[in-house]
């Protein structure tokens, strides 16, 4: 098998050995070199090295995110390069500074969207910077605490270096309590990320079926204006978003908007106790009929688990292949709280 | 400062027709100062670009080549990847098929935008990895359109230019019918003819649209020649009297936009004032019809003569800049009815009508610039309920545009004091639509050249 030498910025070289077959990315995982990655599907960049004797090549007839240009310069993506032959890979970060970046953020703006839920803002600080891509979250550290939360950002990467979420606010926890009760404009919170794969796939010509439950909303309303903002014909859209009660219903206003502004766009929102004004009663399952469920559909479902789990088998019972499928969990407590 | 009682900031009246809910739903046209893209404008009148002539534009922020080649006009990115120079602002082509930049020789492609060569580097490997982007183009009763998009716009989402352009008679008879006048004449039937000019005009391109439907502004076209030699008698105001005073247009695969319902019963004349001791007697004025589409193209049926129709669009070149096209369409079966057109078209049409009409309303829309231009304008105006026609475009672009223009970077008019534009503005030259060529190499005219005193 040919071997990779991978030079990190700090010095230190990692000797990769691949299956000219398989993702490099992988095989240098495996061999436990820090690469970063974060799509793994050619897209996000993360990956990026710079070949010296071109035994890396790029995957044939697999679209990467790399122009041309660069590519003939010799910059590579690990996840979809197959090591061909020996080579020489250049990254141009530390072997010891891999992975996603912890950044400090200021709070702009702590907005109570209901009973429950805050919108929060921060712009991340002077020097510092988060790339992202819509759907993906972050982790949280409030001031002076320990211990950190994951939150998706309802904002797009065109709004950096200002990011928004949606949150819920729990009777306990870390940021739960930080929220209700000291949190104010300027505070420094920490961040590190962005994590999770979860994000747009980008195909404009799919139906695609969005189903929110809670502040599941918040990386969908993300990957929802990524498409807003994107050039080029938009894809039909269905959401169906739910909240437990009427009272802590949230964000509706902003999603009439939204629906305003995107005619390919259709929005149920479902209240499972307190329906009125036009609300479904139900959970966000209630108002995905036969009509939204294609062959051709590509789903995004986030909430709780137990709503993910009923939409993927309602999804599944329809026909709808698995790899169509995108869903993220929230998940109260050590990883997600939401 | 201590004993003053704080006073609240100055906000709207909550009475104002623009309230904030109502704001909210128009945000995307408040950002769209430079303009919406992936549409289709005019860029060019047929006979300005002759066989082989390379003619700089800028539209919406984006600087724009434009060369005719065998008959069929090809429009590029004005913009060298080298270094920005704008390919015409001294036009290199040695060939059919390419456009150089004559300052480094970059070679590129004019259908596809592709690097082809180096003039004096031909093995550089930059070769056939780069492009410009280039602009689907159509070329209809005399006037050239071009689809001017973001560089990643796809050619296939590429729409037809009918989806740019208003409504079509007499297709759209039973749905808009009007008796008062024939099926207004559309720049896409086949024996149209299109008379008309464009200039630029300093206001940000929304101010300059507005102004084109907005009905309560007959009054300050009472005192124009065209009305006191026609001895037409105009109302005061024109108020809208029922809900359905405008119907949306936006049918798949079609033009999106408005119609107004005028001179029927759905909007009201105005005859009186009494405060003012204002009376009109004896309305007697044009019947038209004004209905206006995404981009911004304004469709005034039965105007200024039986038969015509004027189309005007109000093409954004920078964020206070737009290029303002007043065209005359009358279908022409022969050659007769051309010839009577365009006679009637010098002698009547652009005098009293492109011009005098119309540049009265250039006046209206500078004197709203200076209160629009910061941003702040568009939330400090108080709008009113004849302020609907506005209100409903601003909803429907919101809605159905295809893209809002980014703030452009490296190109002219962005930096409002660069030396150049204020060396030309002291030359007399405003900022404008065009390029500014180089006529000879040898001579850069400077006022105040000094050399050495032997």
């Amino acid at each position: 098998m040919p071997v990779a030498r991978c030079h990190f910025a700090d010095g230190k070289i990692f000797e990769v050995e691949a299956d000219p077959g398989e993702s490099f990315l992988e095989a240098s995982l495996r061999a436990g070199a820090p690469v970063r990655y974060q799509c793994r599907s050619g897209s996000c960049l993360s990956c990026a090295c710079s070949s010296d004797s071109n035994g890396l090549k790029m995957r044939p007839g697999v679209a990467s995110s790399l122009l041309k240009t660069e590519i003939a310069a010799g910059r590579r993506l690990c996840c979809i390069g197959q090591l061909q032959s020996d080579d020489e890979l250049h990254f141009a970060y530390r072997s010891d500074s891999a992975g996603p970046a912890e950044v400090s953020a200021f709070v702009d703006a702590i907005e109570w969207m209901a009973p429950d839920v805050v919108k929060l803002r921060v712009e991340l600080a002077d020097g510092e910077w988060i790339d992202f891509q819509p759907g993906q979250y972050v982790r949280v550290t409030p001031p002076g605490a320990e211990t950190a939360r994951s939150y998706s950002m309802c904002s797009t990467p065109e709004t950096l270096p200002t990011l928004e979420f949606m949150i819920r606010v729990l009777d306990k926890g870390v940021m739960s309590d930080y929220l209700r009760s000291s949190a104010q404009r300027d505070d420094v919170l920490t961040l590190s990320g962005p994590f999770g794969g979860f994000t747009w796939k980008g195909d404009r010509r799919e139906p695609h079926l969005f189903i929110a439950g809670g502040t599941g909303l918040s990386p969908i309303a993300s990957i929802i204006e990524q498409i807003r903002a994107t050039s080029g014909r938009k894809p039909p859209m269905f959401l169906s978003f739910g909240c437990a009660t009427r009272d802590n219903l949230f964000a509706g206003d902003y999603l009439k908007l939204l629906a305003q502004w995107l005619p390919t766009l259709d929005v149920r929102i479902a209240v499972e106790r307190g329906a009125e004004d036009g609300l479904l009663a139900g959970n966000p399952l209630t108002a995905i009929t036969e009509a939204q469920i294609s062959s051709d559909v590509r789903a995004y479902i986030c909430g709780p688990p137990a709503m993910i789990a009923a939409a993927v088998e309602k999804l599944s019972a329809a026909g709808v292949p698995a790899n169509q499928i995108h869903y993220e969990q929230f998940i109260a407590s050590q990883q997600s709280e939401a | 400062m201590a004993d003053q009682k704080p006073t609240r900031r100055r906000q709207g009246s909550q009475a104002r027709a623009n309230t904030a809910q109502v704001q909210s739903e128009y945000q995307p046209y408040i950002d769209a100062t430079w303009g919406f893209i992936n549409h289709w404008y005019p860029a060019l009148f047929s006979d300005e670009l002759p066989e082989d002539k390379v003619e700089g534009i800028q539209i919406a922020g984006i600087q724009l080549a434009l060369r005719r080649v065998n008959g069929k006009v090809l429009a590029i990115k004005d913009q060298c990847l080298h270094r920005g120079v704008r390919l015409s602002a001294n036009p290199m082509c040695f060939n059919k098929e390419t456009i150089s930049c004559w300052y480094h020789g970059f070679t590129y492609n004019l259908e596809t935008g592709n690097l082809d060569t180096i003039v004096g580097n031909p093995d550089d490997p930059l070769i056939n990895n780069t492009a410009l982007t280039t602009y689907p183009t159509q070329e209809v009763a005399g006037i050239i359109f071009v689809f001017v998009r973001d560089d990643e716009f796809p050619d296939e989402d590429v729409p037809p230019l009918s989806e740019d352009l208003p409504i079509r008679f007499p297709e759209s008879s039973e749905r808009f019918p009007h008796p008062l006048w024939p099926a207004a004449p559309s720049l896409l039937d086949d024996d149209a003819v299109a008379l008309g000019i464009h200039r630029t005009g300093e206001a940000n391109w929304r101010i300059a649209c507005e102004n084109g439907f907005d009905n309560a502004h007959i009054l300050i076209h009472k005192d124009n020649t065209i009305v006191q030699v026609n001895n037409w008698v105009l109302p005061l105001g024109i108020r809208p009297a029922s809900d359905d005073c405008i119907s949306p247009i936006e049918d798949k695969d079609g033009p999106k936009g408005l119609m107004q319902w005028l001179f029927t019963d759905r909007w009201e004349p105005i005859l009186e004032n009494q405060k003012l001791g204002l009376k009109v007697n004896g309305i007697n004025s044009r019947m038209y019809r004004t209905s206006v589409v995404l981009p911004g193209v304004l469709m005034v049926e039965n105007w200024p003569e039986e038969h015509i129709a004027q189309y005007e669009w109000y093409v954004p070149i920078t964020d206070d800049t737009y290029e303002y096209w007043e065209v005359l369409v009358r279908r022409c079966p022969a050659e007769e009815d051309r010839k009577s057109f365009e006679y009637r078209f010098d002698t009547v049409f652009q005098p009293l009508a492109l011009r005098g009409f119309n540049d009265c309303d250039l006046h209206a829309r500078e004197a709203m610039q200076d209160f629009y231009a910061d941003g702040s304008g568009w939330h400090n105006e108080q709008l009113v309920d004849s302020d609907v026609s506005a209100i409903t475009w601003r909803k429907q672009a919101s809605r159905h545009h295809r893209g809002i223009a980014k703030v452009p970077a490296g190109v002219q008019g962005r930096e409002k004091a660069s030396s150049i534009r204020l060396r030309n503005i002291t030359e007399g030259k405003s900022p404008g639509y065009f390029v500014d060529k180089i006529d000879d190499l040898n001579n850069h005219n400077r006022a105040s050249v000094r050399s050495r005193k032997r």
